[in-house]
């Protein structure tokens, strides 16, 4: 990450400024979350996999193999709620200007794009002995994978472009332009004929899914977003402590 | 002593390329969109896009090939490099083949590996995508060969990236023939699929041996 | 530092001519210049002093006259027998000091040159001041310190020619006196240099060559 030398004294010094506000305590912060967070996320995940694997029923028609649903339900929630974040994130950016919000979207663009391919590969392999096919392009799959296309596009945004700071600019408005892909996603299965099953949990009439096999669902689901905070709040304090190594690097570099 | 030099200027190129971060999974980013927009275009029907899938991907290969080529001189000669280059007592011919390596190892490669995976989504049988791998395997570097001559010829020229592209691509239609007729050929059984497969090698040793000398005449005519 | 240079060093040009895009920029250049000495390339902007030493190094092609470079074994070729010096500091930002040095100590070497690589790494970088920095990526680096990067670039391996374009430029006056020091250094060793500048830089005994008038005077 270089930083553009010739820039007056004064405006670096404001950028250091701002630059400082909040993450110091932004960092105590994450030393007393991350280990709260990573313990409750494990805890959860071995409770959801032990009831995805000995508690849950087998699908009369599917028979085991409808056990991947718990990877891939979970994964799916995950990677539209990440693109959520990333959306707050890049609002904080642009509009509210505050100063940890580009180091949140840059952290959550990788774990994005992580659990759309999880649920993108897991849905494959699903839909391989109940289609017939790996894969089939309709509208709730390509959409997805649209999704999987954006997120990529983030991350290249991200380290392609040199100055990090136009690159936040430039991630946030990508991001901004990109939400129109989430409702789309949701409701692909129903403005088209597709051949992903429609919804059974989130729909106006309340779920259909049987209990068994939505508390199994819901854990996962819980026990993957407090992984995704874990690693979140992880990845900002990296990104945090990136940006003090380049400038600390900076400064040693002008002696 | 030979060895070194052109080790060094290898793994300088490599990691360049890695760490400019972009090249690499950037060509591998627009494969996969490029295959993704042609079922938006073609329609979802699995056995056209079956029908389709080896000269889909082979389209998209030398596509993405082609992004990022353009940078494998103009760089060099934006800082100086390349001139300091030239007063290194190996030949450029052989220094350029050099660069040509270490620039399919970072772009190229991947895109031979992410092949099958986009095969899967297209449809292909197993059979098909080893046969399209195999010859994407074997033509791509043939594609950055040709590329170097485009990116040679088009040095310091601005849009130099469209410019090159319109120039090295007529070129590069035999290798797109044979690559595609390598998986079209398994219909007429496994055997059959060596003969275009051999065509292919023996265009891809031949750019090798042509394009190193055209881009260095390039590279030297440029300089003026 | 460094063994001394062959005493058949010798670079003569005989009334070079030189166009560029059709245009005459160079005409009836001739000057001689042997080892251990330096020849100052002056005149104003635009008058050429640039395209004589792309010219020479091998970069430009001419088109009338001569030029006779004379280099003792263990060089095969004229061109691996000059360091260039140009506007451009040919430093990678993404790779650090250690590494953008490595490789063109690699690079521009002979087989038979004293040292490994590392050792002359490192000796080059000490005596540029930038060994504290060795680590540090090329990117943060201000333009001074750039320069003295491109000045460590000559030091890193023994060639008996420099060819030096603005040399002077952007450097503050230790890094100037840095400067002369190598320079004086290599012409007692038996190098030879050829620079464009617009002062003599403070060097003793340089040859010097208008570019205006074409002609060529001693100082002593």
């Amino acid at each position: 990450m270089m930083k553009d030398v010739s820039v007056a004294l004064p405006v670096r010094m404001w950028r250091v400024v701002t630059g400082y506000a909040n993450p110091t305590r932004f960092l105590g912060l994450c030393d007393v979350l991350v280990p709260w967070c990573a313990s409750l996320s494990a805890l959860l995940i071995a409770l959801g996999l032990y009831l995805t694997f000995f508690v849950a029923p087998a699908d009369y028609q599917q028979g085991e193999s409808v056990r991947i649903m718990y990877l891939h339900v979970p994964a799916a929630w995950l990677s539209l709620m990440i693109y959520a974040v990333m959306a707050v994130s890049a609002l904080g950016t642009l509009v509210w200007r505050h100063p940890l919000a580009d180091a949140a979207q840059k952290a959550a663009a990788p774990l994005g794009a992580a659990f759309t391919f999880v649920c993108l590969a897991t849905g494959s392999l699903w839909g391989k002995p109940m289609w017939g096919t790996w894969w089939v392009w309709d509208a709730r799959l390509t959409s997805v994978l649209v999704l999987f296309l954006l997120y990529l596009g983030l991350i290249a945004i991200w380290h392609t472009l040199e100055d990090q700071a136009q690159a936040a600019k430039a991630a946030g408005v990508m991001t901004l332009v990109g939400v129109i892909n989430l409702p789309i996603i949701k409701f692909s299965v129903e403005w088209w004929n597709t051949l992903h099953q429609p919804a059974s949990v989130f729909r106006m009439g309340g779920p259909t899914i049987y209990a068994s096999m939505l508390w199994p669902l819901l854990i996962m689901a819980v026990g993957a977003s407090f992984l995704f905070v874990t690693l979140h709040l992880m990845s900002i304090r990296n990104e945090i402590l990136r940006r003090r190594v380049a400038r600390m690097a900076l400064m040693m570099a002008q002696g | 002593m030979m060895t070194e030099q052109l080790a060094a200027l290898f793994l300088r190129d490599w990691r360049l390329a890695q760490r400019l971060g972009g090249g690499a999974s950037l060509g591998v980013m627009f494969f996969l969109i490029l295959v993704t927009m042609i079922p938006f275009a073609v329609g979802p029907d699995q056995l056209i896009l079956a029908r389709i899938g080896a000269a889909v991907l082979w389209i998209a290969a030398l596509l993405a090939g082609l992004l990022g080529l353009d940078r494998l001189f103009q760089l060099d000669q934006d800082d100086g490099s390349l001139d300091l280059l030239r007063l290194c007592d190996l030949p450029l011919e052989i220094m350029i083949l050099t660069k040509c390596a270490a620039h399919w190892c970072a772009t190229g490669l991947p895109l031979v590996v992410s092949a099958p995976i986009f095969g899967l989504m297209l449809g292909l049988e197993p059979q098909q995508i080893f046969a399209v791998t195999l010859s994407l395997f074997v033509g791509t570097p043939a594609l950055t060969a040709l590329g170097a001559i485009g990116a040679a010829v088009t040095l310091g020229v601005r849009r130099g990236g469209l410019l090159m592209a319109v120039l090295i691509l007529p070129f590069t239609i035999p290798i797109l023939i044979f690559g595609v007729s390598t998986s079209t050929a398994l219909a007429d059984g496994m055997m059959a699929v060596h003969i275009p497969l051999t065509i292919l090698c023996g265009l891809s040793l031949l750019s090798f041996v042509v394009a190193p000398f055209a881009a260095a005449a390039a590279v030297r005519h440029m300089g003026e | 530092m460094g063994q001394a240079f062959s005493h058949a060093l010798h670079v003569a040009v005989h009334d070079l001519r030189v166009e560029r895009s059709g245009r005459c920029v160079l005409s009836a250049v001739s000057f001689e210049l042997g080892g251990g000495q330096a020849l100052w390339l002056r005149g104003p902007n635009g008058a050429g002093k640039s395209t004589i030493l792309r010219v020479l190094a091998g970069f430009l092609p001419y088109q009338g006259g001569r030029i006779d470079l004379t280099v003792d074994e263990p060089h095969d070729c004229a061109r691996d027998a000059i360091h260039f010096l140009g506007y451009q500091d040919a430093l990678k930002s993404t790779l650090s000091l250690r590494e953008n040095l490595s490789f063109w100590a690699t690079l521009l070497s002979r087989s038979d040159e004293e040292g490994t690589c590392e050792e002359r790494v490192s000796m080059a970088l000490r005596t540029v001041g930038l060994h504290h920095l060795a680590m540090l990526l090329a990117g943060y680096l201000s333009a001074g310190q750039k320069k003295r990067m491109a000045l460590a670039r000559l030091l890193v391996t023994q060639r008996p020619i420099w060819l030096m374009d603005e040399p002077s430029l952007t450097l503050d006056q230790e890094a100037h006196d840095l400067l002369v020091g190598m320079m004086s250094a290599h012409r007692a060793r038996g190098g030879m240099i050829i620079f464009a500048s617009h002062t003599p830089l403070g060097l003793a005994d340089v040859h010097h060559y208008d570019l205006r008038s074409g002609v060529k005077n001693h100082d002593d």
